[in-house]
């Protein structure tokens, strides 16, 4: 083997795995709303430090393994011209089976060690921090999230609020069919499924809005059923636990008082806005609606303009939305929609 | 399409057309369509069951590039919402249970017999009724495009989502009952095919001198016959639940959606396995040859195809680590799948080995082959990755995992079959796979292969969860997802380089020969393509790699004694069974709607199917007598 092939095999050996380790760490290639490589709390912290140690392993696997084989390609290959004879007819080496089976458990256990220990740690909020811990009941439901607060009486939707610095004990269930609740940089994923409760638990160590989704196939609009976790400091936490445990505002204008008057010619079948006489629960509560972000889980900016669409046409929306007025025998012309805008934008 | 050398039978010893009780006359075409349909030689067999497999692998193909048109960028609308489901539920369907197992078949079917020095597989209208079966049940799972919509509850298809509650058309009646019909196709071949290489070896093939692909073959019937029953009472009782009202599932009956995700992984984690293994027996058959080395650990290699197999029983929930199992068994599974990493290793370490030494000829099967072990490995180190189990709580259902099982499938399973292909092209059509097209046809599948599934390792851990028909452009994913579309076209067209060339090389391509790699297996002493009854006298084997062994000790292949071979007659019936299957499923697809019309063509169905098994058996398999040394005319 002479040395112009000898650097051959070095330049693609070094570009095939630089490939490989440059796309894992690329600056900014993975730090995106959902990242699991760049996190924020130390659920997905333990789970990311898993990871970078099954990187070490198998990127050490894919040097030495793929190193050799490239080696054994270049080095073995029939040249032309070349005077060809039968290589040696080996059959095989006692010695170096065992010690390559050998040698892979140990590498393996490099990884089940740190695995282990942090199933343990993941799978529920420290024994010595469940006294502080927020319970949440998260529940899914094609195609939005419920979330209770059971031991603060509040009920929202979509926009899980939650103070930074303190674990939070998630409770996941299904109203339907299965789901599943994940925020990337926050924890890994659990499934919801009817029947069954699921338990996991997550904290933020930063203040922020940390993306969620449901990953597991539920249906029609799967892809459009995401959340986000308000990651807030203790302060404005409980301010907005004061404002979640009030009623749905009264309706002060005409059109907020014909809006409501809509609303209840209807929309009350499914929605519930506290203190307004609605009280249905196959949808998101909306006694706070006006105080969100977000519209159809996640999936559009609340404004009056995708507010009205919304509400005239559902289906374009959300593909299988659920949330339609046919449903419920609602006819509604443009005045009135307009005037349901404003009293839903009220609900603040 | 000339698949064997011609010979005639003797005139004298005419076929024994006639049994007592036959309820009709036997089919008596030796060309053209009907020649194929009745056809009940291995070869042939073999050969329809590859081109179907083909033509499901473009369907899926094309199924893939329209979901990577939608992916593309951002809040695209070009297929959407349930369309999107139906797609991505038959892109998986189709490429395991229409593509990529049909096409292991065709390679059990075709290699297999030759292999062992066998005249055919054990029982041949058992060997026709697979491929009919199989046909049915494709074209039966396929037919729901037209008749409603396909399916739409993943290839997983886990209740509640393909419950009657959530799926009120008959979307998950067809992914059922089609998956039924494919599983006794399955079975029947893995009885088929472990009986014959059990009891149809030639004299002196102990089992430990087989070829490693016959070893694989026996494995992965192993793994069929063990595997589809837990599916197909999964598919029953979901059938029930849908059809009957049942409640196996539905939990507000007292029933367990869980469940389901039990006997789907004790089943479909084998199959994994069931579509793994044979290709990693082709790679252990062109990684010698064209290494003109043995195969390094032979016994290793076996065993651990073996252990494999076995261990995959003992895997299935690290598909569930997220349902909430509890600590304890999530940590056992991710300790069991961990282990699967050390015999898989031992395979590769062992086929390093057979090159290491050896006089590499870079030929497409063997690029083909190098290629398997390269994007195998990748594969094997992102499922070394999932199975700690505290970090798959964040790949799981994410592109990560997209990217890992696309790794295997397509850079592994469909990797080893297309060397496999252009391995036995030369033995199938008497032509050389032409290199000219195959070499450039082989680096664009490699280079848009990658292209396509390396940066969804990316995606997937920047959060990109997998089965969503959109994505929002503030999420970064949208530069990748374009390269990655455009990427698949890429990979697409290399297959359709491939196609081109098997149709110019089957025209125009160099004649083969007997032997064109130098092979080392039994199949490469016999003429290309193989006569109708393979060896003209069962060989007698002494050693592993028998035939290599006998051409470098000079001993050569035995001519013919002049002694008349005994070969099975066509027959009607494995086709008309398989029509009978699919007017039975058809039946019951509708049986919720209409009951009393559907319950009459179920019955019909059924009706047709017991025929054609009473004629079957009446039949009896019949007998020509064939002269190896008159090769004029034709029977078959």
């Amino acid at each position: 083997m002479n040395a112009m092939r000898m650097i051959q095999v070095a330049f693609i050996t070094v570009f095939l795995v630089g490939l490989y380790l440059v796309s894992l760490v690329w600056p900014g290639a993975m730090n995106g709303p959902m990242s699991i490589m760049e996190v924020n709390g130390p659920v997905a912290q333990e789970q990311a430090t898993v990871f970078w140690y099954t990187v070490a392993v198998s990127s050490f696997l894919l040097v030495t393994v793929g190193g050799v084989f490239l080696y054994a390609i270049f080095r073995f290959r029939a040249k032309p011209g070349q005077d060809f004879k039968v290589p040696e007819q080996t059959h095989g080496s006692a010695a170096v089976e065992i010690g390559l089976i050998v040698a892979s458990c140990v590498l393996l256990l490099v990884i089940a060690v740190p695995n282990a220990r942090a199933l343990f740690y993941v799978s529920e909020v420290p024994a010595e921090r469940k006294q502080e811990a927020i319970k949440v009941v998260a529940i899914g439901h094609q195609w939005w999230w419920e979330f209770q607060y059971p031991d603060l009486g509040i009920t929202t939707a979509n926009e899980l609020h939650i103070p930074i610095g303190k674990p939070i004990d998630i409770e996941v269930r299904s109203a339907d069919v299965l789901h599943a609740f994940w925020v990337p940089r926050l924890a890994g994923k659990i499934d919801a499924i009817p029947g069954q409760i699921n338990r996991m638990w997550m904290e933020a160590t930063d203040p922020g809005k940390y993306q969620g989704q449901c990953t597991e196939y539920c249906g029609d609009s799967h892809a459009n059923m995401r959340f986000l976790v308000m990651a807030q400091k203790a302060e404005d936490f409980d301010g907005w636990v004061r404002n979640e445990k009030k009623d749905g505002v009264k309706p002060k204008t005409i059109e907020e008082v014909n809006g409501h008057r809509v609303f209840m010619s209807g929309c009350n079948a499914c929605h519930t806005v506290k203190g307004s006489g609605a009280m249905g629960t196959k949808g998101p509560d909306l006694s706070h609606f006006g105080s969100r972000t977000t519209l159809g889980s996640g999936i559009y900016v609340s404004n009056k303009d995708n507010l009205t669409n919304w509400i005239k046409f559902p289906k374009q929306m959300k593909p299988g939305n659920l949330m339609n007025l046919e449903s419920v025998n609602m006819v509604v012309g443009d005045k009135d929609v307009k005037d349901l805008v404003a009293y839903l934008e009220s609900l603040k | 399409m000339a698949t064997h050398t011609d010979v005639v039978s003797t005139p004298k010893l005419a076929p024994d057309l006639a049994e007592p009780g036959m309820l009709g006359p036997r089919p008596t075409a030796t060309h053209g369509v009907w020649s194929w349909l009745t056809t009940i030689d291995h070869k042939r067999i073999g050969i329809m069951y590859a081109v179907a497999a083909l033509f499901f692998i473009v369907l899926g193909g094309i199924e893939a590039l329209l979901m990577r048109v939608q992916l593309a960028v951002p809040n695209n609308n070009f297929i959407v919402g349930d369309l999107f489901n139906q797609m991505f539920t038959m892109h998986g369907t189709t490429m395991i249970f229409l593509g990529v197992m049909p096409l292991t078949s065709a390679f059990f079917n075709y290699v297999v017999p030759l292999q062992i020095g066998a005249r055919d597989v054990a029982f041949p209208r058992l060997n026709a009724f697979s491929l009919w079966v199989f046909i049915a049940g494709a074209v039966f799972i396929n037919m729901s495009w037209f008749l409603g919509g396909a399916p739409n509850g993943a290839w997983v298809g886990y209740p509640p989502i393909t419950s009657v509650q959530f799926n009120v058309g008959h979307n998950s009646d067809f992914w059922a009952i089609g998956l039924i019909t494919l599983g006794v196709a399955s079975v029947a071949a893995s009885l088929n095919f472990f009986t014959t290489i059990v009891n149809m070896r030639a004299p002196g093939m102990t089992l430990m001198r087989m070829p490693v692909f016959v070893w694989m073959t026996i494995i992965t019937n192993v793994l069929i016959l063990l595997a589809f029953p837990p599916i197909t009472i999964a598919l029953l009782q979901l059938i029930m639940d849908r059809t009957f009202g049942a409640a196996f599932f539905d939990y507000n009956k007292g029933g367990m959606p869980i469940m389901w995700q039990h006997w789907f992984w004790v089943f479909g984690h084998p199959e994994v396995y069931i579509l793994i293994l044979p290709p990693m027996g082709i790679v252990s058959e062109i990684l010698p040859t064209f290494s003109r080395k043995p195969l390094f650990g032979y016994p290793l290699i076996v065993f651990s195809g073996a252990f494999i197999g076995f261990m995959g029983f003992a895997v299935w929930s690290h598909h569930m680590f997220t349902t909430g199992m509890g600590v304890v068994a999530v940590l056992a599974f991710s300790v069991t799948t961990s282990i699967i990493a050390v015999p898989t290793g031992v395979k590769i370490f062992n086929w390093l080995g057979t090159i290491w030494g050896g006089n590499l000829r870079m030929e497409t099967p063997m690029l083909y082959a190098l290629s398997f072990i390269a994007m195998f490995s990748i594969g094997g180190f992102s499922g070394i990755m999932h199975s700690a189990a505290a970090t798959d709580f964040q790949q799981h259902d994410t592109y990560f995992i997209v990217a890992h099982f696309h790794y295997v499938l397509i850079g592994g399973a469909i990797s080893g079959l297309l060397g496999g292909i252009c391995y036995w092209y030369p033995k199938v059509t008497g032509r050389i796979l032409g290199e000219k097209l195959g070499v450039p046809a082989f680096w664009l599948f490699f280079f848009g292969f990658n292209a396509t599934f390396f940066p969804m390792h990316i995606v997937g851990l920047n959060g990109m969860p997998r089965r969503i028909y959109t994505y929002d452009s503030a999420m970064g994913f949208d530069k990748w997802n374009l390269f990655i579309s455009a990427s698949a076209f890429v990979l697409a067209f290399s297959f359709l380089l491939f196609f081109i060339n098997m149709y110019w090389s089957y025209k125009h391509g160099e004649i083969a020969g007997n032997d064109p790699w130098d092979g080392r297996t039994l199949e490469w002493s016999i003429p290309s393509p193989p006569p109708v009854y393979n060896f003209a006298v069962t060989p007698t084997v002494t050693h592993l790699d028998d035939f290599w062994h006998k051409k470098q000790t000079g001993q050569a292949a035995p001519e013919s004694d002049g002694q008349l071979i005994h070969m099975p007659l066509p027959s009607y019936y494995p086709l008309i069974s398989g029509v009978g299957m699919f007017i039975m499923s058809m039946g019951m697809v509708y049986l919720r709607d209409h009951l009393v019309v559907a319950t009459v063509a179920s019955v019909i169905g059924f009706l047709v199917l017991l025929f054609s098994i009473y004629g079957w058996a009446m039949e009896g398999p019949g007998a020509e007598y064939l002269d190896p040394n008159k090769k004029t005319g034709a029977y078959n």
